[in-house]
């Protein structure tokens, strides 16, 4: 089964403007996806692969190529799962 | 359940400052509402987009600093930006209503729902000890004239058929200071309002704000005036990056003199540790904690009879504040606060001109555009110990204290102040001791400074970055 990245950005913007939920993302996910998942944090935010960043759309999460916007611990996880499901 | 609340109030924040910082900040300011809801757009919340920007003015005019519910609708926003360009203090009452958003939700009560089957045992009926539940057609109905709102009928119905119809903003209030205008939406009696923020917390519609200071603020940083910031213990583990990298972000929005506010949290541990001492030689059966600002309201507001246990010692702003203006006579001084209680404190402090909450910083840093975690570390300054750094945790002060003092200290602590703890509290008073211990801290948060409103980030995960930053300080000394 191919591996989902999930890449958390710890931006000020995307730090500033996410939802409180998300910050426990990490957990969170390991508990509910074991290791077909993984999450890394970082200053690298997704700004640069965005045509237009606009922070009304922060906090920004990536799953392996798509970018959730205004990212919630719900869509995310919504987005691992259809990914998971592609994959099978 | 306030996600979508705190995004579109922390948006605002963000297009303010942009604004302010355009060339025309008035004119700016007045298309907020018609940026944010273009011509065209889907509508998320209300009925038109007409509503949606009128609602958004309103809520400009609270981050601009003044009360909703003294509005003329026929003024501009243009004219509000000016005049808060133009004030020279801000207003009083940090809080106000927005009328318009406030959803005028029908007064706390039990209700049946439909679910009632009307089942033969009935035993929300024997549950009722004030006889209000009628079986009418076959139904539960309560008789609200006799109704205690006691709820012990609720966990007996086999159906889940009752439930308790809630008021957020009521329900979350410890002081009763949530009244109805005749409309039915809230006002607040700030005859008895100790500025918890619990109501703008739990309002999913988001009609209480406060009446921001931002705008005092960024006329300082902008005519270049020397400010002196001191940010609350409570703001490290709210933004990313260190405490030396958010000094710099700091300065690089124009503050000249930043201060850590842990700095006067170790003196306040050592008067306090020394005032308990006293107080207990002197056969004193209990001390309170005196930091925190919506607890200090509580007492003045409610229960004048606990002032005498309460600790005569100082805030650590206080402290830090009297600091910074003796280094810095002519600096003003602006407090980053996780709170709106501060407010209250700082308009009694003359050390203290402004307040702003940690998520208006935020959105100063995104408009500012300044990445914390690419600004380099300035470890200049004093460094307050691991103690006075653990203020904005629940135990914490009670911890330093005993840090500081004698094996009789007996820390209890208040995590919050609530109906129950109230009751606590006055059961203290009232008996001139306290079962729990000798030292109480009480924090009006639950979760201590971590959990006031004015923050970002959710308590776990600030209560773990301000444990790394106390794993890497140093005791406090005792001497």
């Amino acid at each position: 089964m191919k591996k989902i990245e999930v890449r958390v950005c710890l931006c000020t913007t995307c730090f500033v403007m996410r939802s409180p939920d998300l910050q426990n993302l990490k957990a969170t996910i390991a508990q509910k996806f074991g290791d077909n998942v993984t999450v890394t944090a970082g200053n690298d935010c997704l700004e640069s692969e965005l045509s237009s960043f606009d922070y009304s759309q922060a906090p920004y999460v990536k799953v392996n190529d798509i970018v959730v916007k205004k990212a919630t611990l719900e869509k995310v996880i919504e987005e691992i799962e259809r990914q998971l499901k592609k994959n099978d | 359940m306030t996600n979508d609340v705190q995004h579109l109030k922390k948006e605002i924040l963000v297009r303010l400052v942009e604004a302010f910082l355009s060339d025309d900040f008035e004119k700016n300011t007045r298309l907020i509402p018609y940026d944010m809801r273009p011509k065209g757009t889907k509508v998320p919340y209300r009925c038109c987009i007409y509503k949606e920007r009128a609602i958004l003015r309103d809520r400009i005019i609270a981050a601009l600093g003044f009360a909703i519910e003294d509005d003329d609708e026929t003024v501009s926003l243009y004219r509000y930006a000016k005049n808060a360009l133009e004030r020279e203090r801000p207003e009083e009452n940090p809080l106000t209503v927005l009328g318009a958003a406030c959803k005028a939700c029908v007064h706390q009560r039990i209700h049946v729902t439909d679910l009632c089957q009307g089942c033969v045992a009935r035993p929300c009926h024997t549950a009722c000890k004030f006889g209000a539940i009628e079986i009418i057609n076959g139904r539960s109905v309560i008789d609200s004239s006799k109704c205690k709102a006691c709820k012990m009928c609720i966990p007996v119905c086999p159906y889940n058929a009752i439930v308790k119809v809630a008021v957020p903003c009521e329900d979350s209030c410890p002081v009763d200071a949530i009244e109805r205008n005749a409309d039915g939406t809230t006002k607040i009696d700030f005859d008895k309002c100790i500025l918890c923020g619990r109501c703008i917390s739990s309002c999913p519609f988001g009609a209480v704000l406060q009446k921001n200071q931002l705008i005092d603020v960024l006329k300082l940083l902008k005519n270049k005036e020397e400010v002196s910031v001191l940010f609350a213990p409570a703001a490290v583990g709210q933004l990313p990056g260190s405490v030396g990298q958010f000094k710099t972000a700091l300065k690089k929005l124009g503050f000249t003199h930043v201060y850590e506010v842990a700095q006067g949290a170790d003196i306040t541990i050592k008067n306090e540790a020394r005032e308990f001492q006293e107080k207990m030689a002197s056969g004193q059966a209990f001390m309170t904690t005196s930091c925190c600002a919506g607890y200090n309201e509580f007492i003045k507001k409610h229960l004048p009879e606990l002032a005498p246990y309460k600790s005569e010692t100082k805030t650590p702003l206080f402290y830090t504040a009297e600091i910074a203006k003796k280094e810095h006579p002519n600096s003003k001084v602006v407090f980053i606060s996780p709170c709106v209680a501060k407010k209250q404190e700082a308009k009694e402090n003359p050390n203290v001109d402004y307040v702003i909450n940690i998520a208006t910083l935020g959105a100063m840093f995104i408009a500012s555009h300044i990445e914390i975690l690419n600004c380099e570390e300035d470890n200049g300054g004093v460094q307050p110990s691991k103690q006075g750094r653990k203020f904005p945790l629940s135990g914490g002060v009670a911890e330093a204290v005993k840090f500081c003092t004698n094996s009789d200290t007996c820390p209890t602590v208040i995590n919050g102040l609530n109906k129950e703890t109230i009751r606590q509290l006055k059961k203290y008073v009232r008996e001139g001791k306290c079962d729990n211990g000798n030292f109480v801290e009480v924090m009006c948060c639950e979760g201590g400074c971590i959990g006031g409103h004015g923050t970002i980030a959710d308590s776990r995960t600030s209560t773990k970055l301000i444990t790394d930053l106390l794993n890497k300080s140093n005791d406090i000394s005792k001497e």
